[in-house]
């Protein structure tokens, strides 16, 4: 409790900081062209971003012009999610293919491909330094890769879950996962520990919040969940959404001041942190999915997906800037 | 010289220019002047010398002869054997030479038949010019000839005829042309000559008229060839002399004789001056030329007729029906015969009596019993589809008195819209389902009552007189409990089918004793112990694919409800009439998810186990490694291999694997979900350390508890900073294996000298200590490198310096001598650096060292060696 505590003073903290209010202004909207757009992910710094498309292929964007840099294509069915490296130099995408590929950014060649997941790989994420990619399958396992290395399998394979893993996140020390079981598995490398909390309900996506103390953990039940990650405790549930059916992203932003989460009815909702309460709706018009969120690293800008678009939302107009 | 340098400059190089000539290579360069010339013969020696240095030499020695001699053909003849073989001047000539007199050449050469210009007709197919692209004969045809000519050819020859005449008398020059005239008349009503042919005649034909010219009529000539008449078998299905767009329409030289130009042909082959012209536009338009408009030739299928004879005429007046054949097509008669009628037959009838089975026939004498599928009735004819209903244990079967009664009127009447249907469907399966449902009921209360009598009635058990009352109730239960299973090893005896049932469900249940209440009385107990085993291992047999099929799927929670309760559930929804039932809420058995389902998050929805993170995972997190002692990554991905999916999957995989905690295949499901995600790693835990324990790792792991706290960090940094993957082996490493004798030399010598001391040391221990536990000897096998010779007695050296410490010594044994074994490797290094600096001392060092062994700089080792054991000793000493 203790710990909850000064959380909340923290985050208060914050907020006093930053009192201004988060109203999404739509910057920009993308058609990628590329089928459906699966995930879109901000690099490190917010300069570029990546879709995962439908039509077999991941894009590089700078979202702020609206340009396309670059198309890596190789995959053998569609794309699921991808993540840049940390110096952006490479580029680790999976997909329905059950591959995972580390793409040379400037190149665009596919440096290696991981096979050995048994079914449609859901998630990836890189480590702190980019040298292992950590993937989630619907084969209910979780495995890591080596990227330094030339190593064709996996050096780890987590098979704790007892379901689809429906994302990962990594720390510097964790791995977090989420799976259609209803758990969330933390592998703690450093304590050699598996922590598993029970949410009864299937998990969708994962989220750390940025002092590592939480997680937040969006469940198939329409419902956000904020867990103290040393006790397990509810920290606070964030409901007004919809997601019952697809795999929908939540993130915190950048000042870890609010919980964003796509919906089935075509909006990104965001609530703020502390008290729970929904501060605004980004309306995408037209669109009945919003599956996927990206925040931006340093600003209070949100990158989201629906249907075959992507879209860019800053707290401000453009012409006050 | 600007402007000219400029030029030079806005000059373009193409290619790479030739390196630049050196005047030393112009001059190298030169042709070999013919007095430097040298012929040498096959082994390399010189054969023509100057006059001063041997001068000529060719032959044998300068000779003609060879090394054999010369001999000329033999010839021996007597007045008994007298030779009467004439003698050639071929006897007396070398074989080159037979050429150059006049002699034919010896040598293997095809004969005429086979040579050049030797034309044969045998396969000489007929070739249609026309066929191909280009006009003309085809090129190969003229090229490629057959071998051998017929028999005909050969004759025609013989008598005098030859390649390219005609057959018959010899005619005047007259005659000839009269025959000509008259042939190209007739040959209007053949086949056209393909074009090239014609050509060819006419070219004979102005050929001849040149002869002509100077001729009298007095000389005779070989008639005219008449080309062969050729029939070209027809291979499509097109009408008679259909020839569809072939391409030497587009080539055509002569215009078409019907009315209209087709298209303009693209390539036209003219006749100029005895040379072929190609004109046209096919090989594409020049660059002074601008008709570009119909590069490549266009046809409308509007110029084309569809049908044959022209313009179709009108269509006849509808007076035409009125004709008596109005129903016979255009074109066709009535036939005058009658289609032949074939006879049918009926089939046989069946007589009302008949039974669909075959029965032998017995004679009266020989009585065999009736077979047991006879007797109670199995046969597909004796079950009515209630029977076969109740078989298959089919839910939605009618009651009988439903299904026997006929069909109630009314239905028949009026037929059931599709929702009335599902409706009565529906109704009926509720019906069924609390039937079950109350039946259920009741034997669980019978149950109940059971294990309450049970309880009482335990001890009474072993004499109790009432043992049918028991078996009674014992079948009972398993009747209750009874599932059909697809497993049934025992089919073809049903009575064993059950008991083996039975077995399964008294094994579940842990109530095995009483099965044999269920034996039937008249098996021996050999049989019954017998059918016991038998059953145990089927049941182990087929137990495993459940089992691990269990562990590899989540249950959906209860199956049973949710698949009665989702199905009534959603054909409710059908129903305007029904009240709405209470939501069925899922029993969740799982505490954790229970309290997770009530929000209450914490201790009681956490889970914490021991997890072990690959090396090199912790290499790349840089985190120091939780389990630094555990067994190294390639255990793990053994570990993971042998589970139940390693990297490579596999059916076998499944098959193979034995079930863990093996959940009974009788279980519902849901029993043993609670307990999966945490079994499978403790599980782990527990392997791991069994196979460490096999390996005799198990106490190195216990050991750390023992020993000051500074031992596993240090280790720790030593590993992580060591375990670089695919790094390259020390040089020592290399050394150790490839070096030279000396080195090893020292370290016998060092060997030597240490084993002495171990004795010495042994005498004095064997004073004072009791002798060294075995484990510690084994420690040395740990991956510090290679063995270190006698390390044991190091330790125990280093335990008589620090007098005070002896006691402990065992524990601390280990740590004193990886350290030193860390510091004797460096001390290694330091000396091998020395070695290669001082390599001159090192050979008188060597001679030395054979004349007295133990000296010198082997010694100096030994001496830091002490002293560095000793600083260690103390430092642990300070530490503790």
């Amino acid at each position: 409790m203790s710990c909850l505590f000064l959380l909340l003073i923290n985050y208060l903290n914050l907020n006093s900081m930053a009192t201004k209010s988060y109203v999404g202004h739509l910057s920009k909207e993308i058609a990628c062209k590329q089928g459906a757009v699966r995930a879109v992910r901000f690099n490190v710094e917010g300069e570029y971003c990546l879709t995962c498309g439908s039509d077999k292929s991941v894009k590089l964007w700078n979202p702020y012009r609206g340009a396309l840099l670059k198309t890596y294509s190789g995959h053998g069915y569609e794309v699921l999610d991808a993540q840049s490296s940390c110096d952006s130099s490479h580029i680790v995408s999976c997909g329905m293919d059950k591959t995972i590929i580390l793409w040379d950014v400037s190149t665009g060649q596919s440096l290696r491909k991981y096979r050995g997941h048994l079914g449609t790989v859901n998630c990836v994420k890189f480590n702190e330094d980019s040298s292992v990619a950590i993937s989630g399958s619907v084969d209910t396992s979780v495995r890591c890769w080596d990227c330094r290395s030339k190593k064709p399998e996996a050096f780890q394979i987590m098979q704790e879950a007892k379901d689809s893993v429906s994302s990962v996140q990594v720390t510097d020390h964790e791995i977090l996962t989420g799976s259609l079981d209803g758990q969330i598995r933390r592998y703690d490398i450093r304590n050699g520990q598996l922590i598993a909390d029970e949410m009864a309900q299937p998990i969708t996506s994962v989220w750390f919040t940025r002092d590592g103390q939480g997680l937040l953990v969006s469940c198939l039940d329409s419902t956000l969940r904020l867990i103290d990650k040393d006790t397990g405790e509810l920290l606070q549930e964030y409901t007004g959404h919809i997601n019952t059916e697809y795999k929908i992203d939540c993130c915190l932003d950048h000042t870890d001041n609010h919980v964003i989460s796509g919906s089935e009815d075509g909006t990104v909702y965001i609530w703020s942190l502390v008290e729970g309460q929904l501060i605004a709706r980004l309306e995408h018009v037209g669109s009945k999915v919003v599956h996927s969120v990206s925040p931006h690293p340093s600003q209070a800008w949100i990158l989201t997906a629906a249907q075959n678009s992507i879209y860019l939302w800053k707290d401000a107009p453009e012409d006050e800037k | 010289m600007d402007s000219r340098k400029k030029e030079a400059e806005s000059y373009v190089n193409y290619g790479t220019p030739l390196e630049p000539l050196e005047e030393d290579d112009i001059a190298g360069k030169k042709p070999i002047r013919i007095e430097d010339q040298e012929v040498r013969d096959e082994n390399g020696r010189r054969r023509f010398h100057g006059a001063f240095t041997g001068g000529f030499s060719a032959g044998y020695y300068n000779t003609v002869d060879t090394k054999e001699g010369w001999r000329p053909a033999e010839f021996k003849s007597s007045r008994s054997d007298r030779q009467k073989k004439e003698q050639k001047p071929q006897d007396f000539m070398d074989e080159e030479d037979l050429g150059a007199f006049g002699i034919a050449p010896q040598v293997l050469r095809a004969k005429e038949d086979f040579g050049e210009g030797h034309v044969s007709r045998k396969r000489l197919r007929p070739v249609f010019a026309t066929a191909g692209a280009i006009p003309g004969l085809p090129a190969l045809h003229n090229l490629l000839h057959p071998v051998k000519e017929t028999i005909g050819i050969k004759l025609l020859r013989s008598m005098g005829w030859k390649p390219n005449q005609g057959v018959g008398e010899r005619l005047t020059k007259k005659e000839k042309k009269e025959r000509r005239k008259k042939y190209e008349e007739t040959r209007k009503y053949g086949c056209d000559l393909p074009s090239g042919l014609q050509q060819r005649e006419i070219r004979q034909q102005t050929s001849d008229g040149e002869e002509t010219g100077d001729e009298s009529d007095d000389q005779l000539y070989a008639p005219d060839d008449v080309p062969a008449f050729v029939v070209k078998p027809k291979s499509n299905l097109f009408g008679l002399g259909y020839t569809g767009l072939m391409p030497h329409h587009v080539t055509a030289s002569t215009a078409p004789k019907s009315g209209f130009v087709l298209f303009e042909p693209t390539l036209k082959l003219t006749d100029r001056k005895k040379k072929l012209q190609i004109a046209g536009q096919a090989f594409g338009v020049g660059a002074f030329e601008n008709e570009d408009e119909d590069i490549y030739s266009r046809d409308d299928m509007s110029q084309y007729d569809f049908e044959l004879g022209g313009a179709k005429p009108k269509k006849k007046n509808s007076n035409m029906l009125a004709l008596p054949c109005s129903d016979v097509l255009d074109g066709f008669v009535r036939g005058k015969q009658n289609e032949p009628v074939f006879k049918r037959y009926p089939p046989p009838v069946i007589p009302k009596d008949f039974v669909p089975i075959h029965r032998s026939l017995h004679s009266r004498f020989d009585v065999k019993p009736m077979t047991q599928a006879e007797l109670s009735g199995l046969g597909r004819h004796d079950l009515n589809a209630n029977q076969r209903a109740a078989i298959l244990n089919e839910v939605l079967s009618m009651p009988p008195e439903t299904a026997q009664a006929p069909a109630p009127p009314e239905t028949v009447s009026t037929p059931l819209t599709p929702a009335e249907v599902v409706a009565q469907a529906l109704i009926q399966i509720k019906k069924n389902i609390a039937a079950q449902q109350e039946k259920s009921g009741q034997i669980v209360q019978d149950e109940e009552q059971k294990v309450k009598l049970e309880k009482t009635t335990a001890v009474s058990l072993v004499i109790d007189p009432d043992r049918e009352a028991k078996v009674a109730k014992l079948k009972s239960f398993v009747e209750s409990s009874r599932t059909i299973s697809s497993f049934q090893p025992f089919a073809r005896d049903l009575d064993k089918q059950y008991r083996f049932e039975a077995f399964c469900i008294l094994s579940k249940s842990n109530r095995l004793a009483e099965f044999h209440l269920l034996q039937p009385g008249n098996m021996t107990a050999w049989e019954r112990e017998r059918e016991e085993v038998e059953f145990d291992r089927s049941l182990t047999l087929y137990r495993p694919l459940t089992a691990t099929m269990q562990n590899r799927f989540t249950s959906g929670g209860h199956v049973e409800e949710n698949i009665q309760g989702g199905l009534v559930a959603q054909i409710e929804s059908f129903l305007p009439q029904e009240t709405p039932q209470p939501k069925k809420i899922p029993v969740v058995k799982d505490p954790a998810k229970q309290a997770a389902l009530r929000k209450l998050f914490g201790q009681l929805t956490r889970k914490q186990i021991q997890w072990k993170p690959d090396r090199l995972l912790c290499i790349r997190f840089n985190v120091p490694n939780p389990f630094p002692s555990a067994g190294d990554a390639q255990d793990s991905a053994k570990f993971v291999a042998k589970g139940t999916s390693g990297s490579k999957f596999s059916i076998f995989d499944v098959l193979n694997a034995v079930p863990q905690a093996g959940p009974s295949f009788m279980s519902s499901g849901y029993d043993n979900v609670p307990s999966g995600p945490v079994q499978g790693p403790e599980i782990k835990v527990q392997e791991l350390e069994w196979d460490k324990a096999e390996r005799g790792e198990l106490q190195e792991k216990a050991e750390p508890d023992l020993v000051p706290e500074v031992g596993p960090s240090e280790e720790i940094k030593e590993e992580v900073t060591e375990e670089v993957p695919y790094e390259r082996p020390p040089m020592d490493v290399f050394r150790a294996i490839f070096a030279d004798t000396d080195s090893e030399e020292e370290e016998e010598e060092e060997n030597k000298e240490e084993e002495d001391k171990k004795v010495e040391e042994a005498k004095n221990n064997r004073t004072r200590e009791q002798p060294k536990p075995p484990i510690v000897e084994e420690m040395d096998d740990d991956a510090y490198g290679p063995r270190l010779p006698a390390s044991g007695s190091i330790g125990n050296k280093v335990a008589v310096v620090n007098l005070t410490a002896i006691q402990d010594a065992s524990n601390q044994v280990e740590w004193v001598e990886r350290d030193k074994a860390k510091k004797k490797k460096e001390h290694k290094k330091d000396k091998k650096k020395k070695d290669k600096k001082k390599k001159d001392k090192k050979n008188k060092k060597r001679k030395r060292r054979h004349s007295d062994v133990g000296s010198s700089s082997s010694d100096e080792e030994v001496d830091d060696m002490k002293i560095l054991k000793k600083i260690v000793a103390l430092k642990k000493l300070q530490k503790l």
